[in-house]
């Protein structure tokens, strides 16, 4: 007969580890903002290189991506891929507001950081430092990884 | 003995119609390269008649340019996919072809290569002069074409393109056979379409 006390241990158990859940690979903090799972492409000195990440906005406002500085290129802006006509192009996306409670996601294909004109060439295994600046919360300043596809 | 006859002409009958069926499904000549060769150059400087020094290989083929910093990787890395799920590839070889010969010189082409890791055994990068380059590409079913234009903060202008994203699968004599979108196709697809060539 299975006693009422482990019956209980067990579900107290089992309510706690519902509890547990997987937190993303988080790089960067703010009262509001989370940045995780960046990481740029290998680039040449003076040519150029993309840097993906994912932003998730946890505060109560809507908040606004406007620019991107990096020391490790001329500029950094944020662009988009698209498909027209049949052909695949890329352009500059401006700035990126992020609902709250919602996620921003950039990816390959999709939205990225633009590096033009890199200061020195990135290989795999190298880091470089990425500055977000948002409308309400201000600067985050993280680092990312340089990997080889 | 005569229905043994009888079965026997119905066996090679059969073995006829199973011929001609499979024959059917070989997949079509897109483009046929094989009758002229263009002559550009790989990331050594050295001239590459193309597709005619590869004859003999079946060619896995991507468009890129150097300054394309999202699709372009795209592609490459499926190409190099591809080459690691291939068990054999004794005769393969996997060629980058640049639609921006300008900037894309051998030097910088070496360089994508290093940031790539693409082992030079089995991958070449091509370019060569404007109009060789077009010629290709035209052969190809290839467009390329300077999409806009921006200013770095120093004052280097940069162009970026937009372009047919593409690979494709060209067999032993210089006949495109497959094509892809070349940041889209899955690795192993690849790899099952080159193996019906071979």
């Amino acid at each position: 007969m299975i006693s009422a006390k482990y019956v209980i241990s067990v579900l107290f158990v089992a309510l706690a580890l519902m509890g547990c859940r997987p937190q993303p690979d988080k790089e960067s903090h703010s009262n509001t903002l989370e940045v995780y799972s960046g990481w740029a492409r290998p680039g040449t000195a003076g040519g150029n290189s993309a840097v993906y990440l994912t932003i998730y906005n946890g505060s109560g406002a809507t908040d606004t991506l406007q620019k991107v500085t990096t020391g490790a290129a001329a500029t950094a802006s944020i662009h988009e891929s698209y498909k027209a006509d049949g052909l695949s192009g890329m352009r500059a996306a401006g700035n990126q507001p992020i609902a709250p409670e919602t996620t921003l996601e950039l990816k390959p294909g999709g939205l990225h950081i633009m590096l033009m004109d890199l200061k020195k060439p990135l290989s795999a295994g190298d880091t470089i430092g990425v500055q977000l600046q948002f409308k309400t919360a201000g600067g985050i300043q993280f680092e990312v990884p340089v990997r080889a596809p | 003995m005569a229905s043994l006859k009888n079965f026997t002409g119905h066996l090679l009958l059969f073995a006829i119609a199973l011929l001609l069926i499979s024959g059917c499904e070989e997949p079509d000549v897109i483009h046929n390269l094989g009758n002229k060769s263009n002559i550009l150059v790989n990331q050594q400087g050295d001239t590459v008649r193309f597709p005619a020094d590869f004859r003999g290989q079946h060619l896995v083929i991507g468009f890129i340019y150097t300054h394309c910093p999202d699709i372009c990787p795209v592609t490459t890395a499926n190409m190099k996919q591809a080459y690691s799920q291939l068990k054999d590839t004794a005769d393969v070889e996997f060629v980058g072809i640049s639609f921006d010969p300008a900037r894309d010189t051998p030097a910088v082409l070496r360089q994508y290569m290093h940031n790539f890791k693409l082992p030079a055994d089995h991958f070449t990068m091509l370019t060569g002069d404007s109009a060789s380059v077009e010629s290709v590409l035209r052969r190809m079913g290839v467009e390329a074409a300077i999409s806009y234009r921006d200013t770095t903060a120093e004052g280097t202008v940069n162009y970026f393109m937009k372009h047919t994203d593409r690979i494709s699968i060209m067999d032993i004599r210089g006949r495109v056979r497959f094509e892809y979108p070349g940041s889209v196709v899955p690795p192993e697809h690849l790899v099952e379409d080159l193996n019906k060539l071979r």
